[in-house]
């Protein structure tokens, strides 16, 4: 079993008419001023391929970590029906990221080491300096 | 042929897939001009997938070989890739003899190959409070399973 793909994205779609998938917003990192930080809208896509001596059906267990902290993990039924493909998608309808520490993705495999991905996550500067609309005395008062 | 006879012809022979096998040059080219087409979708949601493939055998048995008979044929095939089980009746479907109907066995091989099993699950963050703590997720999916959290 081999984990060919796996990415983090903003939206995965899977086309009706070709059963074709397309992956909008990669994400490489994550970026906020503050945390704990709630992300809307997530997807998280695998493309795993099967070798000839791998079970058809098997379950995978996926599990999201920042930093120590487990956010969740999930269970996936995943049957590849005489193909040698199988996808998973899993939309995530808000996430939090706790900390400015990396979000872990592990995909465990039957009999196999997990496939993991990082996802860099960053606390940017906190925005300084006055609004241009503020007065004087907003400033001074500031 | 019963199952042929519940279509109706003017549904099935639209002006976008007799132009789509009259101008084909490709088997991609029917299978991706028709399967966009009403006369592909009418079929997918009339017949079951056996009931497809009976008729493409009633078809492949009794056509009079005309144009229209032609135009029938590949919109039903075509409405296979529209079908969520097609890869169930995959032995058939090699099984079945297309003579010299061009580009039939390609367009069988095209939807077979494009049917990737596709696992998706929809996971919901009900609430959002002390999240390192107590975030609770549920899953609301397209197949078994829990979401568990933990901290």
């Amino acid at each position: 079993m081999r984990v060919q793909i796996a990415v983090l994205a903003q939206t995965v779609s899977v086309d009706r008419f070709t059963n074709r998938v397309s992956i909008f917003n990669l994400i490489d990192a994550i970026e906020s001023p503050r945390f704990p930080l709630f992300i809307p809208e997530l997807a998280f896509f695998a493309l795993l391929r099967k070798e000839s001596n791998d079970p058809e059906q098997f379950k995978v267990r996926v599990s999201i970590s920042v930093g120590p902290s487990i956010i969740g993990s999930t269970e996936v039924q995943v049957d590849f029906q005489g193909s040698q493909n199988a996808r998973i998608l899993l939309n995530f309808q808000g996430l939090p990221v706790t900390e400015p520490k990396d979000l872990h993705i592990a995909v465990s495999l039957p009999n196999q080491q997990h496939f993991a991905s990082d996802v860099m996550v960053i606390q940017s500067g906190q925005a300084t300096g006055s609004l241009p609309f503020q007065t004087e005395e907003a400033k001074k008062n500031s | 042929m019963e199952t042929r006879g519940s279509l109706e012809t003017e549904l099935l022979e639209t002006p976008a897939a007799k132009e789509a096998v009259v101008f084909a040059n490709t088997a991609s080219y029917v299978l991706n001009r028709i399967r966009v087409d009403t006369s592909a979708d009418y079929v997918a949601k009339s017949l079951t997938t056996p009931q497809i493939i009976e008729a493409i055998r009633d078809i492949l048995t009794q056509s009079s070989g005309t144009v229209n008979e032609l135009v029938k044929f590949y919109v039903l095939l075509t409405s296979l890739a529209l079908r969520p089980d097609v890869s169930d009746f995959k032995e058939l479907l090699i099984s079945l003899s297309f003579g010299s109907i061009p580009w039939a066995r390609e367009i069988i091989t095209l939807i077979l190959q494009e049917q990737v099993p596709t696992v998706v699950k929809n996971i919901v963050y009900e609430s959002y409070g002390r999240v390192s703590n107590s975030a609770r997720a549920i899953s609301t999916n397209t197949t078994v399973g829990t979401v568990v959290t933990g901290g």
